[in-house]
Formats: C-alpha cells, sequence, structure tokens
C-alpha cells in the first residue's frame, strides 16, 4: 500500500490497526504525484492514494484495474489558492473570465474543484479562461501519459520550458494561477496576492452552505486482486475507519498537544463544532454532496462523455 | 558506525508529533540506539518529566537527574481552565474560593495557571482552593458539581462544562506577545551518573530531539495534502509564524530564558521553593547548537 504519511492512516503504517487477513506493507509516501505517476506508468502497489480525476476519468474509459474504497486520503478547500497578479486588477471572481490563468495540471483534482466552485458560488464561466500549464516554482517538462485532456474544446497552452507560473505571475505574464501549492511568489513578490484573502471565512462558509469538503484522493485496489479475494475490500475499509478514529482520538487529547500547534485546543474544538465529530467522512452516504458534485464536475469539465454514476466507482462496503 | 557500537537507552515520553521521527527511525541519535516507550513505562534511562517537579527536586538538593534542554510538551494556560456553568463563576475573580479540581499529577500545569491568574488576573494563590483528583475522574467531578472548576481538561467541552474563557486563543497570543513566555510541562531527564559515564550524550539526544521537531515541522507545511485532519491546519501554521518566528517549539535554555525565569519565580511565590534557581546549572550544557 501506498500512501502519504497521514496521521489517519498512521496505525496502518505501524501496524497496530492491522485489517483482517492481509499482511499490509504501507509505505508512506508523501509525494501524491509520485505515488500516481507509479500507479499509472508501472502499476506498483496493490492498494493506493489516487487522484480522485485521474481514477474517475481512467476508469470511465476502462483503462485503469483498479477499484476505489470510499476511504478519501486527502481533502482540502481550496479558496486559498487562487492567486493573482496584483496588475491585473482583479478583484471579483468574473474578472478571471477572459484572463491568462496558470494551472500546475489542468486535469488536477484541486483544478476541478475550483473551477466547480467558482462556478457554482460565483457564476464564473470558466470556459472562458485561457489556461497556461507548467510548473508552480520549478520548470516541470510535460507528461503526456499524465497529462489527462478533457474532451471538449479548451484554450491551453504550455507555458515555456524554463519558466515557472510563480515567476510568470509575478512578472505580470499571466493574471492569475490555481493549483495545490502556494507560489514562492506570493511571499516573494508584492505583485501577488490571493484572490480571496479572507478565504479561511469563505471555506468555512462554503461548508456550512454546500456540505461539500472536496476529496482530492481515492483509495484504490488492484482489480484483479478483489476479484480473487472480493472480502478484502471491506476489511481494508474497516482498517482505515479504525485507523482515522484512533487518530481522532489522539488529536482530541488537546490538554496533551499531541501535535506541534500552539493553539490546537482552539483548532480542535472549531472543527468538533463545524464538523460533528468526524471531519474525515469515509462511505459514500456521508460524503453524499460532495461525491454528487465530484461527478457533475466531471461530466461538466468534459473528462467523461456523460453523466456518471459515482456510486458505481466505488467498490461496495458496509458503512 | 556498526549497530553493535551504538548505546542502547529506553527513552519514556508522550506520542507526541515532534518526537514520531525518533520512533520511526527517520531522525537518530548519534551513536545512540534509542527506542520510544510510553510516560509510564519503567527501566527506560531518558525520560519525560514534569518541569516543577524537576526543578524542585534540583532546589532540593536532589542530583540523581540531569535534565536536557528538550521541552516535550508546553502548552499555554487560558483554553485550560474550566467551570461548571452553574458555579457561578463569570470570570478569574470569581474563581477565589470556589473547589478547583487539579489532577494528581499535573502539578507544572497548576503551577503555570496559578501564575497567569495571579499575573495576568489578580487573582491570588492563597485565594485559590486546589482540589487534588484523579485526572479521569476530573470531568465527571466537575460535570457534576462535586467540584466548580477544573484545571486541565481538554477542548472542546459539553455542557455543564465550559472554558472560562471562550476566547482563550486570543488571550494566549495576547500573553505571548506582551511577555515571550510559552509555558513549559515537561522536560527531558536522565540519570547524573549516565551523562557523567558519556559526555557527548546528551548533546547527541539534543540534536535528535532538535531535527525530529524540525522534521514534524516541515511535514506538516506540506501543501500537496494534509498531514493532520484539521481542514485548516495550514492557515494555523501560517498563524504561528506569525507569532513564533521560525521556530514555534524551542529547545535549548537560551530562547526560553524568560519562560524557565518565570516556571522559577513561580516555584517560589507557590512556596515550592526557597531561594534562587540557577537555571543554568540545571541543564546539560549544548555547546555547538547555535541560533
Amino acid at each position: 500500500m501506498a500512501c502519504g504519511p497521514y496521521d489517519r492512516m498512521q496505525a496502518l503504517a505501524d501496524g497496530s490497526v492491522r485489517p483482517q487477513g492481509i499482511d499490509l506493507r504501507y509505505l508512506a509516501i508523501q509525494s501524491p504525484p509520485e505515488i500516481f505517476a507509479r500507479m499509472i506508468k508501472t502499476r506498483s502497489f496493490d492498494i493506493a492514494e489516487m487522484s480522485s480525476v485521474h481514477y474517475l476519468t481512467m476508469r470511465s474509459q476502462q483503462r485503469f484495474p483498479f477499484v476505489a474504497l470510499p476511504v478519501f486520503p486527502s481533502r482540502l478547500f481550496r479558496h486559498g489558492y487562487i492567486f493573482v497578479s496584483k496588475a491585473a486588477g482583479i478583484t471579483e471572481p468574473r474578472q478571471l473570465e477572459g484572463k491568462r490563468v496558470g494551472i500546475q495540471e489542468y486535469r488536477m483534482s484541486a483544478a476541478l474543484w475550483i473551477r466547480g466552485m467558482l462556478q457554482d458560488e460565483h457564476g464564473v464561466d470558466w470556459r472562458r479562461f485561457d489556461w497556461y500549464e507548467g510548473g508552480v516554482n520549478n520548470p516541470r517538462p510535460p507528461d503526456e501519459t499524465m497529462d489527462l485532456r478533457p474532451m471538449g474544446e479548451v484554450s491551453l497552452r504550455l507555458i515555456p520550458s524554463d519558466r515557472h507560473l510563480s515567476g510568470l505571475l509575478a512578472a505580470g505574464e499571466i493574471d492569475a494561477y490555481i493549483g495545490s501549492r502556494k507560489p514562492d511568489s506570493l511571499t516573494d513578490s508584492a505583485n501577488v496576492g490571493r484572490l480571496f484573502p479572507d478565504y479561511r471565512r469563505r471555506e468555512r462558509d462554503y461548508w456550512l452552505k454546500t456540505g461539500i469538503f472536496p476529496i482530492m484522493h481515492v483509495l484504490v485496489v488492484r482489480e484483479a486482486l478483489l476479484a480473487e479475494h472480493p472480502w478484502i475490500a471491506e476489511s481494508l475499509f474497516a482498517a482505515c475507519q479504525e485507523s482515522k478514529r484512533l487518530a481522532l482520538e489522539r488529536l482530541r487529547r488537546t490538554e496533551r498537544m499531541p501535535c506541534t500547534l500552539p493553539f490546537l485546543g482552539a483548532a480542535v474544538a472549531e472543527i468538533e463544532a463545524l464538523f460533528g465529530g468526524d471531519p474525515w467522512a469515509y462511505g459514500i452516504a456521508a460524503n453524499r454532496k460532495t461525491l454528487d458534485a465530484l461527478g457533475r464536475y466531471l461530466f461538466e469539465q468534459s473528462f467523461v462523455p456523460q453523466p456518471i454514476a459515482i456510486d458505481s466507482f466505488f467498490a461496495a462496503v458496509g458503512e | 558506525m556498526s549497530a553493535v557500537a551504538r548505546l542502547p537507552l529506553r527513552m519514556a515520553c508522550g506520542f507526541y508529533d515532534r518526537v514520531e521521527a525518533l520512533a520511526s527511525g527517520a531522525v537518530q541519535a548519534e551513536g545512540v540506539s534509542l527506542t520510544l516507550h510510553p510516560p509510564d513505562a519503567e527501566d527506560c534511562e531518558i525520560r519525560e518529566i514534569a518541569l516543577a517537579t524537576y526543578l524542585a527536586e534540583k532546589a532540593r538538593g536532589n542530583a540523581a537527574d540531569i535534565a536536557i534542554p528538550v521541552f516535550p510538551l508546553r502548552s499555554f494556560c487560558h483554553g485550560l481552565i474550566f467551570v461548571n456553568g452553574s458555579a457561578g463563576i463569570a470570570g478569574a475573580p470569581d474563581l477565589a474560593g470556589k473547589r478547583i479540581g487539579v489532577a494528581v499529577d499535573r502539578d507544572t500545569e497548576a503551577m503555570w495557571i496559578c501564575g497567569a491568574l495571579q499575573h495576568e488576573h489578580g487573582v491570588a494563590r492563597e485565594s485559590l482552593t486546589l482540589v487534588d483528583c484523579e485526572a479521569k475522574a476530573l470531568a465527571s467531578r466537575l460535570a457534576a458539581g462535586e467540584i466548580d472548576a477544573a484545571f486541565g481538561l481538554r477542548l472542546p467541552t459539553a455542557a455543564p462544562i465550559r472554558p472560562l474563557f471562550p476566547d482563550h486563543a486570543a488571550r494566549d497570543r495576547d500573553v505571548f506577545e506582551k511577555t515571550g513566555i510559552f509555558p513549559i510541562m515537561t522536560v527531558l531527564v536522565m540519570p547524573e551518573s549516565l551523562h557523567a559515564r558519556h559526555p557527548w550524550l546528551a548533546e547527541s539526544l539534543f540534536k535528535a530531539c532538535e531535527e525530529a521537531k524540525r522534521w514534524c515541522i516541515g511535514q506538516m507545511r506540506f501543501s500537496g495534502a494534509l498531514r493532520t485532519m484539521l481542514p485548516w491546519l495550514l492557515d494555523e501554521i501560517d498563524e504561528m509564524d506569525r507569532l513564533f518566528g521560525a521556530d514555534p517549539w524551542p529547545y535549548a535554555v537560551e530562547p526560553n530564558r524568560r519562560t524557565l525565569t518565570m516556571a522559577a519565580q513561580l516555584l517560589r511565590e507557590q512556596g515550592r521553593v526557597s531561594g534562587e534557581v540557577d537555571i543554568d546549572r540545571l541543564f546539560t550544557p549544548i555547546v555547538a547548537w547555535a541560533e
């Protein structure tokens, strides 16, 4: 199993929770793109964290022999990951239309969610963006295998191979940038800021209003393994739940400061109030609104040719 | 160095993220083969103990242990004071004369909280009635009204228990900006005899603890996916950086001098020690580390 070094998976990584009937070897790999590339190019792992967009798109094309469990190793609100060049004078989301917008990878889950959120919450037509794809803080060569393209028309160009988006943004050569990494120019350049400086409040309001906590990654299992041993889906799901439960229990011992954050108590109290006990729900039913939005965005953004029944992309487990 | 030549040591310490790299082996202390054990494990040469206990023991002349200036547990105070909503406690002065439950093994926490009540809120230590309780019974006794207040429960709470200061984080921030004090609850100690036999050891352990902490904070900063199930983890870190600068959780004496000096002052004020406490003589010297 390859997955990030996450608190919710810690008990699986250190063996204190063992999925029934499975001798699990957990590789804690921090870079999600590395895991995705090793899954797509060499099918390296039996169980792995996988980009939700990549999984659903490739699975819908029947070119990815893995099946997801409703376990979501990575989720993030991304209102804070829309950056603007101050020279472009963008203060309202709709002013992004017609602008040059940098993107780490057009197909990345963070980008799908940001486009969807801008559309649903702010009436932005992201089809009218001119997209510029490339590395964020370092130049990145294109990768034909990994760079999934949507089926519809989209104005998408690669940036020069010796440039990065952070530098282009600082220089005003693009007007905005969205992705999952902060550009270095946010701190290094006075010309770069966030579209939503009050993103934290907005993300909180978005959750309260929509019930959506964007799912970035799913956990997938090799299809052949699942066909031979159908019980492993249930076993893994239960183990992931138990591992997460232990991590939440540990996080809640705020008086013992398990986490090196001086204001941990206040942070945990906020999460408990907002998410009612489980800020990181697994299972289909508990993520209905989020999963429905994810499926709809895949279709609207032309990663799949017709609406999908998103539930059918997950192995059935007792929730 | 071969594994054989490494000094095998056991360390009893809480399972904090900042020591995780020592437990997993991602960070190794030079010359040491270290295993981590729960805080109450026996036969551990390196132990996490309460700061107040250590300072008081040293002041009494107990020379069995020496501390390495590593502080695994620290916590601000305003979020650690809890009251029963029907006990008639609306502010700090109302604590006077009330029964306040304190966990028996958490005297350092009580020392800091009483200190904050005295120095920040003018509530004299003598006016507080502290009642020793089993840690596990604190919340239930407070909810049942057997005590009116308690120190050191966890957040959030459920009625009838509530924090005395709902705005505790803002208050803690203000006090830190004013005083530079981030209360230290525990410290690592080892036997003086071990320190005498291996004069290189303390610094080796110090460096490993420092590196493990940096590793942990570095891991938390990764924005590609959240390490911890706090949806706003990255913002918490931004806020932490703004308030604390490079290191929110400093080890070594110098960056903690104001905090340690205040701890010694509180022990005197609260009658735990008499006379001066010389901070510099209570910790193994750290010479190679300069920041």
